[in-house]
């Protein structure tokens, strides 16, 4: 008995131990996570007037619940926000909403309980935000939501429709330089059916915009092309690629099987790891010269794609990890009572194979300017914060 | 105690057996649906029956069917391995950075091995000597190994140099080389789970752990090498999945888990354990990543295609388990 005995007992003591273990790991864990994930500050005060900003009210603190921390470009986004609320003497404090609803709820009671100055927010979730609203609005704290609205809060983000147009442009005109056109092209665009019309407007917008611009294209107008549209019209297919390079590589693979062989294809993307996989897709389906692409958000595979490879033509630039620098001026001229545009929009442009040493310093990935902000963003620029960050054409 | 037929090496080999009947019955079941539904995508879908097609179906099913080859392994040992899902991207990520660092490929593909392994022996020593639910244990090491693939590259997107993605260049006949690869490794782990002595204790720890250790098989020793395996299967599955798309991310492969478990069951393993096999987890694989082809070719859209994935799951093993009850009564 007691050889059966032993192990059993060995493994209760071991459990037990493994609990008391296990439980003050979470009790360190929870103290680390009930504060921000990050804080920093340049000077102790933190008084932004006497870093010598333009504005009236200071903004001392600012409470920023980014999408999540698991992907580098958030991760980015955050980093640099922290960096430039820094140089203003603005303490940026992060939250991370992990890209979950009920987390974005906890998130933004904390951020409230924490009363900074502005709250920025970035929504994990498309289309729920009305919870987020009622508990801004209670707190009377200024907000500004991010890429996704929230109603009450200001609206930074980058216009799809704008780059949908940008990137048609840029296509129809390479079409018609290599003779491609509705007779002999197929459109592809990539998009993630689970991520809803506020980014796969996006695609669905842009294959509107090429239909017009290119001859023997079918028109079909972007509203008309849903999650669940898979066959837009004799000369354009959706498919679901999830921003996923190989996600993509599976349905890209598929999809051109039902492309005949002496087709061209062209194909725009939500993201830059989507044409990752649908390249792979390509090369090995030995289609890669009767193929152009594009991606969205010119991370540093895109900016090397466009300078080596062949296929990869353009890519829609907002300069996303770089916000923070026109979210810490946005928070400052909320807090003094701007009137802020509907949307508030960053630089935007199509980065193709010329331009590209434009925007990024020649033989890297480090961006070294950005374009004039649109219009109705210039009121960042009377806040006196970018130029203190000279990285804006006009605003140095 | 410990000497009657439940516990004796009879009872042992009774469960070997018992397993290879019933899980050749399922597995016939899942094969007559398999040949059904290809027929139906045969004569419905042109391109289907494409020799590219082919060739395409077997590329996008390697990767899920490394990691149910491990899979297998712990479920016919009466367990789970849900870490695969993190050890996948993890390979991915390790063998891209090794690699993009200038380390040869022979040598990046050992570490990424041994990196498998070690995460597949503290599986193990989790489940055997502290005792811990399998499923709870590998849930753990999911988390924890996800966590690390995401830190390893910095939640990027890892490009790979285009010689180290080599195992997805195509070869002979436009298969891909790690299409070889996965037919090496099938056979291998069938050969192990048949012909050898560690094989067969996999069927009786599975069967029932307790009667096995009572016999005296180390089941310790049978779960490292379980674990251990599956661990090494799944981050070989993230240096293909990488391979295939000539780039690493945190998430590459981390729906794997799911997929190789319907596969495995698909295939007649039960999941208490003691049946299940090559052959049949072989035609999981194929007849999921089929209807996934077949309906992408039809251009079915994403969400009915979930729906659709789910019920052929269901059909497939209801079908099985039928085809089984109607023998039993003979």
């Amino acid at each position: 008995m007691r050889a059966v005995r032993r192990p059993r007992l060995w493994g209760a003591y071991a459990q037990r131990a493994g609990v008391v273990v296990a439980v003050g790991a979470m009790l360190a864990v929870t103290a680390c996570s009930a504060q921000p994930s990050d804080s920093k500050s340049a000077d102790g005060n933190g008084d932004n007037k006497s870093s010598g900003t333009n504005s009236d009210a200071p903004v001392r603190k600012i409470a920023f619940a980014v999408n999540n921390q698991s992907a580098g470009q958030f991760v980015e986004l955050a980093e640099r926000f922290v960096e430039y609320g820094e140089k203003a003497g603005i303490t940026v404090d992060i939250y991370n909403n992990d890209s979950n609803g009920s987390t974005a709820i906890s998130n933004a009671q904390l951020m409230v309980q924490a009363k900074p100055d502005v709250i920025v927010e970035f929504p994990p979730v498309a289309d729920a935000t009305g919870r987020l609203t009622s508990i801004f609005k209670a707190s009377g704290i200024p907000c500004i939501a991010v890429n996704i609205p929230v109603e009450g809060c200001a609206f930074f983000n980058q216009s799809q429709e704008t780059f949908a147009k940008l990137q048609a442009e840029n296509f129809a005109k390479l079409m018609k330089d290599r003779g491609w056109d509705g007779t002999n092209t197929t459109v592809v665009i990539e998009q993630g059916s689970k991520l809803g019309p506020t980014v796969n407007i996006a695609v669905t917008k842009f294959y509107e915009e090429i239909a017009k611009l290119v001859p023997g294209m079918t028109q079909v107008k972007a509203e008309d092309i849903t999650p669940q549209t898979t066959v837009i019209s004799p000369t354009g297919l959706q498919i679901d690629t999830g921003v996923s390079a190989s996600v993509s590589y599976t349905a890209f693979s598929q999809a051109l099987q039902t492309i005949p062989k002496d087709r061209n294809v062209v194909v725009y993307a939500i993201s830059d790891d989507d044409i990752i996989g649908t390249d792979r897709a390509l090369v090995q389906a030995g289609r890669q010269d009767k193929a152009m692409m594009a991606g969205f958000g010119c991370d540093a595979n895109a900016v090397k794609g466009l300078r080596d490879n062949p296929a990869w033509v353009g890519d829609s630039c907002g300069f996303f990890t770089y916000w923070g620098e026109f979210l810490v001026a946005m928070s400052v001229a909320v807090k003094n009572g701007a009137q802020t545009p509907p949307t508030t929009f960053s630089p935007m442009v199509v980065l193709t194979k010329d331009n590209v040493d434009d925007y990024f310093a020649p033989g890297t990935t480090v961006p070294k300017g950005m374009p004039p902000l649109p219009d109705e963003s210039k009121y960042l620029g009377d806040t006196g914060i970018l130029q203190k960050f000279g990285n804006v054409e006009g605003l140095s | 105690m410990g000497t009657g037929p439940a516990t004796g090496p009879g009872r042992g080999l009774s469960v070997v057996s018992r397993a290879l009947r019933g899980r050749s019955a399922v597995t016939s079941g899942v094969l007559v649906f398999y040949v059904v539904l290809s027929t139906f995508f045969w004569l419905q879908v042109p391109g289907f029956g494409s020799y590219n097609n082919a060739v395409n179906i077997i590329s996008t099913a390697s990767v899920v069917m490394v990691v149910s080859l491990g899979q297998a392994l712990a479920i016919i040992s009466g367990g789970f391995d849900l870490s695969v899902g993190g050890v996948v991207p993890l390979g991915a990520v390790v063998f891209a950075q090794l690699t993009n660092g200038g380390m040869s490929i022979p040598m990046s593909l050992v570490l990424v091995l041994l990196v498998g392994t070690a995460v597949g022996g503290i599986n193990a020593l989790l489940i055997g000597p502290f005792g811990i639910n399998p499923l709870i244990a590998t849930l753990g090491t999911l988390s924890i190994t996800g966590g690390i693939a995401f830190t390893v590259a910095n939640g990027v997107t890892l490009q790979l140099r285009p010689e180290a993605g080599i195992l997805g260049d195509p070869t002979v006949a436009q298969l891909p080389y790690f299409a070889f690869l996965v037919v090496g490794l099938g056979v291998f782990v069938h050969l192990l789970l048949r012909y050898t002595v560690l094989g067969r204790r996999i069927y009786t720890v599975g069967g029932n752990s307790e009667a096995a250790r009572l016999a005296g098989i180390r089941v310790g020793l049978v779960l490292f090498g379980v674990y251990g395996l599956s661990g090494a299967l799944a981050s070989l599955a993230g240096v293909v999945a990488a391979s295939q798309v000539l780039a690493a991310t945190g998430d590459i492969g981390a729906t794997t888990t799911l997929v190789s478990v319907a596969a495995v069951v698909l295939g007649g393993a039960a999941l208490t354990g003691g049946t299940g096999g090559v052959p049949g987890t072989v035609l999981g694989v194929l007849l999921l990543a089929t209807v996934a082809n077949g309906m992408n070719i039809m251009r079915v859209p994403a969400f009915y295609q979930q729906i659709v994935t789910g019920a052929v799951l269901l059909f497939a093993v209801g079908f099985g388990r039928l085809q089984e009850t109607f023998r039993d009564r003979r």
